[in-house]
């Protein structure tokens, strides 16, 4: 775990920053994504925060703890593009209520759960296709039908993809679920 | 757990929780989860992971993360290399700067490694013009340049070949060949500008500022802010024009009317005051305007000039209202004469 003092003496190893890199890449980038609706430019922006960090590390002066530094940089700069950009009409509104949502997200954006950091890792630990079918269906609501149209790829595949999915989190996260308790009840009431 | 793994797969049981099956699936998994606990309690598992992957804000996006580290590992490398051989030459501000410059050029295009694979490889290509006149050239890529006098630019392809890059001294016209898939980006100094397929003007002004017009298309703008905190960006659609500033350290969307003088000697006025009308005259004919009544400045004036030398333009505006104008060399004086008179 990075520190305040790691990362300001120069000791920090690449190997250290990779760490910090990799625990919160996935986040930051969706971080950024809640305010600038846009995949390439949210990577772009955590991309930039991570090496100005590296390059200014002897420099930057973090007042807590490094991982909110990581969040404060990120949103600021999401929404200073967001100030630079005329965002297509449609995304305004959109945009506007996606700030206000994640000013209250951000009044504790660290406060995440066990489980929460569970399913990022686990979600992040499936294959890139896999990955993409998975967010288009659980978060964009996206039918099979139109996840296929959209990837351009059969629904049959988007089936299999989802099914291994599916899988594959659940025994990933069996643990972390309270089902044991339902399964109780279950036997309890005689189901 | 296995074992039912043969009868019901968890493909189907996805299909189920998300409304995917059809009638005669529903009535099969209605019998399969009928037949046993814990077959209930495998959906149950299924049902209770999809809910709570529901739950995580923010969502998720499909990154590739090691991906991304490979990407920012190798940008870390890259600065590491340049700042040792470039500490001794420059002062710790200049570092600052040309890191930044250097930092938003490579996180933007990825093009981390062009310096190191052999430019044989590549097809380059370098124009200056030393003429009176403008140069027309076509890039490699069969993109049109037009060069403003004493410009120059060196064209080189990325070493993964998935950009088309430029650097550019001077002003420029381009008319970029689209090609999405590789986009075509212009380093002009303290910042930089990417299209796909679009023409539009690049000026460096003496400043140092970047000066953009946009013809047609879709041209991004990026620039590193002093602070070292932001990367700013601006998007300028057809007729928009832009400056990156040093001094604002900023990006500044604004009017240009003449960009394209230099190069097709047309200008268009719609309405504009005539205080707007001199200074882009000023600008383009390198001539002083002058009036003997500030209150014509407010006037507004409307008409096209193509190929137009600035006596005539003079002559037109003036009689169009009622003025008359005298010329003493670069300066002209427009005359409004007394109602009386």
């Amino acid at each position: 775990m990075i520190t305040q003092q790691s990362i300001q003496s120069d000791c920090i190893s690449r190997s250290d920053f990779e760490t910090l890199f990799n625990d919160h890449y996935s986040r930051l980038c969706a971080y950024a994504y809640n305010f600038i609706k846009e995949q390439e430019g949210s990577e772009e922006i955590v991309q930039e925060v991570f090496f100005k960090l590296w390059i200014n590390r002897s420099d930057i002066k973090i007042e807590s703890s490094i991982i909110s530094y990581l969040y404060r940089a990120v949103r600021n700069a999401s929404l200073n593009l967001i100030k630079h950009i005329n965002i297509r009409e449609n995304y305004k509104q959109h945009n506007k209520e996606q700030i206000e949502q994640s000013e209250q997200l951000d009044s504790d954006p660290l406060n995440v759960s066990e489980l929460e950091k569970k399913i990022r890792a686990s979600i992040d630990l499936l294959p890139e296709q896999r990955k993409k079918i998975f967010i288009l269906s659980r978060y964009e609501q996206l039918k099979y039908k139109e996840i296929a149209e959209k990837l351009g790829i059969s629904i049959k595949t988007v089936e299999n993809q989802m099914g291994k999915a599916l899988q594959f989190l659940r025994k990933e996260l069996v643990e972390y679920l309270p089902l044991l308790i339902i399964f109780f009840n279950h036997l309890i009431n005689g189901e | 757990m296995r074992n039912e793994n043969r009868h019901i797969s968890d493909t189907l049981l996805a299909k189920f929780l998300l409304g995917e099956t059809s009638q005669k699936e529903q009535q099969i998994i209605i019998g399969w989860l009928e037949e046993n606990i814990a077959h209930r309690k495998r959906l149950d598992q299924l049902e209770e992971m999809w809910l709570e992957t529901g739950k995580i804000n923010p969502r998720p996006i499909p990154v590739n993360k090691h991906l991304a580290w490979k990407v920012l590992n190798k940008r870390l490398d890259h600065h590491e290399k340049l700042s040792s051989t470039v500490l001794t030459k420059f002062s710790k501000f200049k570092l600052v700067l040309y890191s930044a410059v250097a930092a938003s050029v490579l996180i933007l295009l990825g093009l981390f490694n062009w310096y190191l694979i052999d430019s044989s490889q590549k097809q380059e290509f370098l124009l200056t013009n030393n003429t009176k006149t403008t140069l027309t050239d076509t890039l490699p890529d069969g993109s049109k340049v037009h060069l403003n006098q004493l410009a120059q630019i060196n064209y080189k392809p990325s070493a993964d070949g998935h950009k088309r890059v430029v650097q550019l001294k001077g002003e420029a016209f381009f008319k970029v060949k689209r090609d999405t898939l590789k986009p075509f980006i212009i380093h002009a100094g303290i910042g930089s500008v990417k299209v796909l397929g679009t023409s539009f003007n690049v000026k460096i002004k003496k400043n140092r500022d970047i000066d953009v017009s946009v013809k047609t298309g879709r041209v991004e703008l990026f620039y590193p802010n002093k602070a070292l905190t932001d990367t700013l960006h601006m998007v300028l659609r057809a007729g928009e024009s832009g400056l990156i500033s040093l001094q604002k350290d900023s990006i500044i969307k604004m009017k240009n009317p003449s960009a394209f003088f230099w190069m097709d000697k047309k200008l268009v006025f719609r309405n504009k005051p005539l205080k707007d009308v001199f200074e882009v005259l000023e600008d383009c004919y390198a001539v002083k305007i002058n009036s003997n009544n500030p209150s014509i400045n407010n006037l507004n004036y409307t008409s096209t000039f193509i190929n137009k030398d600035i006596n005539e333009v003079i002559k037109v505006v003036s009689t169009s209202f009622n003025f008359t104008y005298t010329s003493e060399g670069n300066t002209y004086t427009i005359l409004e004469l007394k109602k009386d008179e």
